[in-house]
Parts: C-alpha cells; structure tokens; sequence
C-alpha cells in the first residue's frame, strides 16, 4: 500500500515538474496568441 | 503547505520595483543630479529612464496589487490562481533580472572595457558580446547551478516559455512582405538541405558505429531539426528508451550551449552581417530558444539578426512534422524484419506536432500588413519605414541635388528607369513613392564616387520614418525575450547536461560541429548583401 | 535487515543489482529497490513531450521492477519497489532514512559516459552523505 502511494505522489510531482503552468501546449500557445494580440491593441489605443 | 501559501514575497518584489521606480522619478523630476541619477549618468543610462520608471511602475503596481491578494486570501487552487497569482513572484523577480543585467550589469561592463581598452588593447566587453541578453542567460545558468531556484520563483520562471512565444508571436508584426518572401525562400532553400541532409547523414554514422536503431533515430531528428523537442518527438515513433532520451538530450542541450557562446564571438570576428549571421544561427544552433538568444546576443539593439533567425527557425520547426515521418518510415522498415508491423499514425502526427505558435506569428502578420500598427501614409519597406508626405525636413540639400543633376548629364546613368526616378527625384526634392526607393538606391552603382553613395542613401533615410507604435512594440517584445531568455538559462542545469554520454555522445558532438561549421561557411561566403 | 539499491537503468546500475539480490538471498534480507528517473525537463520540450518522456521512462523502470519482483518472490525475498523523480544522490541518501535500510549498494558510475571527470559522483556523494553503509559496486 505504501508503494502505492508514494507512486501517485511522485505522479502529482511529475505534473509539476512540467515547464509551463499550462495543462497543454496547445493552450499555452493559444494564450501567447491571446497576450500578444492584446498587448498591440493596448499600443494601438494609446498611440492612436 | 499553508504557511507557504501566505507567503509576503510576492507583495515584497512588488513594492520593490515600484519602490525603484518612484524614486527614478522623484530625482528625475527634482533634477537632483545624485543618486541612482548619478549612476544612471555614470553608465550613460540616461535615456532608458523612461522606459525603466513606467515598465517598474506597471509591473510594481500589478505585482503588489496580486502580493496582496496573495497574502490576503491564500487560496492557490483555481485556474486562474495558478496561471496568474502564482507565477506573479517569479515574474517579479525575473523582471528585476531583467533591470539588474540590462541597466546596470551591461553599462558597467561596458564603461570598464572602455577604461581597460588602454591597458589591453581591446575591448573586452564588444569582442564577447557581454551585453544584457548574454549576461541574464548567464545569471540564470549560474543561479540554478548554485543556490538553485527557490519554491516560490518556480512557477514564475514557467512562465517564461509563454513569454518567449509571445514575443515570437509580436514579431511577426515586423516584417514587411518583400522580406518575408526573401527570408522563406532563403530558409526554405537552406533548412531543406540542412536538415535533411544531417539525419541522413546520423542514420548513416548511427549504422557505422553500431548504434542502437532507436537511439539513432533519436539522434537523428535532434540534429537535424530542432534539438531537444525533435529528439522527443521522434522517440515514441522509433520505440526510444528512457536512457536514449537522457543521452540525447543531454548531448542536445551541451551542444546548444556551446554554440550558443561560440557562435556571435566567431561571427563577429570574421565580420558576418546580420543577414549572414541570423541565417548561420538559424540553421547551426539546434534549439529553439537558443537560437532567438544567439540572435539577440550577436545584436540586442537592433532586430535584424533575430528577424532572420527566427524565419530559419521557424521554417525548421514546420520540417518537424515531416522528419518524424521520415524516422516512422525508416524504422518501421528495420523492424519488419525484427518483429512485424509498426503502427503510426501519420496523421496524427502532422496535427500533434504543429506549433500553433507558428500560425499565431503568421497571423500577427497579416495582421499588421493591414497597416493598423502604423499611422496614415507610413509603410514598410524592405525592412524600414517610409513616410512620402511632402514636407520641407525630408528634402534633399540643394548642393546635393545639383550633384545628382550633373551625375546625370554626364551620361553615367544608362538605366532608364534609374535615370527617370533621378530626375523624379531632382523635381520633387524627395522620394514620393515606394517604387522610386529600390530605383534611387540602385544609382549607388553608376557612381565609384563614396560622396555622391551616400548621396542616394541620405535620400532614402531622409523618407524613413520610425512609427511610435512599432518601436513601443519593440521595446516590450525584447522585454519579453529578455525575461524569456533569463527562464532559459534557468533551466540549464548541469545534472542534464551530465546525462551525455557514450557513443550518442561522440556522433552528437561529431554531427552538431560538422553542422555548424558547413553551414558557417554556407552563410559566410553564399549569402551576400543584405535584405 | 533491509537493503536499498538504486537503478537507473544503467549497466552499472544492473551490476549493483544482482549483487544486491545476491546478498539479500544469502543474508535473508527484504530489498527495496529504486528507480531513479532522471529530471529532463526544460523549456525546449513541450508539456506534453515532457509527460510522454517521463510515461516512456517511467514505464521501462516499473516494467523492469515489476519482472524483477516475479524472479524475487519465487527465491523468498520480500521486495518493495518504488519510482522517484530527481537527483540519484539525493534521493538514494533521502530513501536511506525513509526506509531504515542497514545497507546501500550502488554502482560505482552512472549511466553518463564522461567517465574520467565525472567518475562516480552519484557514488562518492552517497558514501559521504548516506547515514548508512554502504558497498560500492566495481
């Protein structure tokens, strides 16, 4: 039983090891996509 | 966990960049030539007060606003907490990384290898490179490999992937077209060769050297494409194990380092352009990041380098998809033999493995080719803007124009289309259209004399216009590498780079040398000019 | 008595092992055996690259265990197993008290092939730190 859960733990460790605090790629991209887009409209309000 | 989780560092980091900020600008204001005024006078800082007082005084506010938050209600478990309230004190600290090298590390630097040149004859702080880009890749590197990186800035240097895709992303607003069909055709030419030929090349050495047929495979999408991640996205399809991948990437990331610090020094020595050396970093450096930081370290001031580089890369990272496929294909055809089918599915592969980044960069692009990012009557051209409004300031100097006429009338200009963009040029007293431009430049060859070259280039930069919109995006686009390249060298570690080893080791090492200076010498002597 | 060896997937690491079981045979021990899979994530490596990488690893090291508890339960040797993720050393020196082992064996170098300059820096570091014993494997 032990054995056991030391595995989970070390499981949940695993998803913190990750590099990035996103649960995919695909959403971290889609977020950059997100961020970028909003910081040129922020550039474009002020400026224009 | 609790206690942890009430933790003040967050508010702390907030208040202290917008702690520094406040007092920039109080001295600023009072005029009070003392201080960090002083220093910033010292190491002729001056000018980057502004940016340094409103980025401080933004990122401050935010930073303390979420540290108090943090402290006030501790909760650490929706989406939201762990995207945004967690990451917020490594964010905050790697921002004042960023200050630390960028503004006071690099102008140091600088002034000392101005007062050694004297003593050494060189300056060692241009011949290295030793800017800020540099400089925070290395705090990273040495910061993890001694005290390490402390629980709380662990989830802030995660963020540091999303910020360098963000600033992938923003730099597709800086292209124009003609360069991008220039800087795609060039990378398509070059990457194809380059890539293709090196897996080949490593399943041809793997096979000599009696290397494993998955480690091989490994081997081979890390060299060719784009390092690590290609390593790891060919290994499920050639059946890799553990240990092949821990070789691999270990080889992979030594590799990358190495090429990292060697590549801008050598490039500067033999003099390469900006075009030739975001094409060599582009194809001879292995991974992504590495290559937007061999960019930047070659030239952080200007983004000529890294506009170059980042098309190779990219063009790099759309093979991925193909060289996996090509792995599938040869493994499968060794394992038939072995022990019947393999199953891949292609399909699946073309759409797991295509960055989504890469369309977020081409939409950016489209999108400011629309012109929203510039005011009325600015375009891009080549790789400058151009603004052909009449006004008296962009007006070519009389003298000069007397000279261009009597360039003219002695017949040297045999071009028709040169001479009627002259003499276009002598009516108007200015450029008035994107056309003329290339024409104008183009008289520069019927002339030996240096005087009357610049003459015709004076008359282009005089239309040249820098738009407020693009430079702001500049500025916090290099942010956001700076903060992203900071997160690389913290995740250099040693005990991965120890992972190389053996026979994967040696044709990692005898590949990525042989890559990086065939393609050395391709850049260096195949590409001429500029963009 | 309970001995504690640490695998990585080595063949030194295989040596260190069979000589474990060896003695844990002869002595009448219980064995606890560790997989160490090392930490090789970094920002080049997508999430999901940095998971399949780990499932890849972690599923050889829990294959090779769980084949090895077979072999074991058959000559009577009791035998827990776990899969840790990090630095070898630590982990082993950790696992030391954890699991009150009277003995370590490890193998005298790892799995990294810079041999000369790195030359078992996992195993010195475990005799110097480990509160236990421990038998070097040559």
């Amino acid at each position: 039983m032990a054995e056991e859960k030391a595995t989970t733990e070390d499981q949940k460790k695993m998803e913190e090891r990750s590099l990035s605090v996103f649960a995919s790629e695909k959403k971290e991209d889609i977020t950059a996509l997100i961020i970028a887009f909003v910081l040129a409209a922020l550039v474009i309000i002020t400026l224009k | 966990m609790n206690e942890e989780k009430r933790s003040p560092v967050t508010l702390i980091i907030g208040l202290i960049l917008l702690a520094y900020a406040l007092v920039l600008r109080s001295q600023n204001a009072a005029l009070a030539p003392e201080g960090l005024v002083a220093l910033a006078d010292f190491l002729k800082t001056g000018k980057t007060l502004g940016t340094q007082i409103s980025v401080g005084l933004w990122s401050g506010i935010i930073i303390s606003v979420v540290g108090i938050w943090n402290l006030a209600m501790p909760s650490m478990t929706s989406k939201f907490d762990k995207l945004v309230r967690a990451p917020m004190a490594g964010i905050g600290m790697i921002i004042a990384l960023c200050y630390i090298t960028r503004f006071y590390m690099e102008p140091l630097i600088k002034v000392w290898g101005k007062q050694a040149q004297p003593a050494l004859g060189w300056d060692f702080s241009s011949i290295f490179g030793l800017n800020y880009i540099l400089l925070g890749i290395i705090l990273g590197i040495v910061w993890v490999n001694t005290i390490g990186i402390p629980a709380w800035m662990q989830a802030g240097v995660k963020t540091a992937r999303l910020a360098m895709k963000t600033a992938v992303i923003t730099l597709g607003t800086m292209y124009s077209i003609t360069e991008l069909k220039y800087l795609g055709g060039l990378s398509i030419l070059m990457v194809a060769s380059f890539v293709m030929g090196t897996a080949i090349f490593v399943l041809w050495l793997g096979k000599l050297a009696q290397i494993p047929r998955p480690l091989t495979g490994v081997l081979a999408a890390g060299l060719g494409v784009c390092g690590v991640s290609a390593a790891v996205a060919a290994a499920p399809v050639v059946k890799a194990r553990g240990v092949d991948m821990a070789y691999s990437i270990g080889m992979l990331l030594l590799v990358g380092v190495v090429g990292l610090f060697i590549f801008p020094p050598v490039a500067k020595m033999v003099g390469m352009n900006e075009l030739q050396f975001g094409a060599w970093a582009g194809t001879g450096i292995l991974n992504s990041a590495q290559v937007a930081a061999a960019a930047l370290i070659f030239d952080p001031h200007t983004i000529e380098t890294l506009k170059v580089a980042e098309i190779f890369n990219i063009t790099r990272i759309l093979f991925l998809p193909f060289i996996v496929i090509m792995l599938a294909i040869w493994f499968a055809k060794g394992e038939e033999e072995a022990e019947g089918k393999v199953n891949v599915n292609l399909g699946k592969i073309l759409v797991d493995k295509f960055p989504l980044f890469v369309l977020g960069f081409i939409l950016m692009f489209a999108f400011s080719s629309t012109g929203v990012f510039t005011p009325k009557g600015v375009e891009l051209h080549g790789k400058s803007f151009y603004s052909f409004k009449i006004d008296e300031k962009k007006e070519v100097r009389t003298r000069d124009l007397k000279k261009i006429q009597t360039m003219m009338e002695s017949g040297a200009v045999t071009d028709a289309k040169v001479k009627a963009a002259l003499e276009k040029l002598v009516a108007d007293k200015q450029i008035t259209s994107a056309e003329q431009i290339p024409l104008v430049l183009k008289a520069q060859d019927f002339t030996p004399d240096k005087d009357m070259k610049k003459v015709f280039q004076d008359a282009d930069k005089k239309v040249q216009t820098k738009p407020e919109t693009m430079e702001m995006m500049r500025e916090y686009m290099m942010w956001l590498f700076a903060f992203g390249l900071i997160g690389l060298g913290m995740q250099i570690t040693w005990t991965t780079i120890r992972q190389a080893g053996g026979k994967a080791a040696m044709i990692g090492a005898f590949t990525g040398v042989t890559k990086a200076v065939l393609s050395f010498f391709v850049c260096w002597l195949l590409i001429k000019g500029s963009i | 008595m309970n001995i504690l060896v640490a695998h990585d997937g080595s063949e030194q690491a295989d040596k260190a092992l069979k000589r474990a079981v060896d003695l844990a045979v002869m002595a009448k021990a219980s064995l606890s055996v560790l997989s160490v899979v090392p930490d090789l994530c970094m920002m080049e490596l997508s999430d999901d690259d940095c998971k399949s990488m780990y499932k890849i690893m972690t599923n050889e090291s829990e294959k090779k265990l769980a084949a090895l508890k077979d072999d074991l339960s058959k000559k009577g040797v009791e035998m827990d197993t776990a899969v840790k993720f990090g630095n070898a050393a630590d982990i082993i020196i950790r696992a030391c008290t954890d699991k009150k082992a009277d003995l370590v064996v490890v193998g005298s170098h790892g799995r990294h092939g810079a041999k000369k300059f790195l030359l078992g820096s996992v195993s010195s570091k475990v005799v110097e730190h480990a509160p236990c014993d421990v038998i070097v494997v040559k």
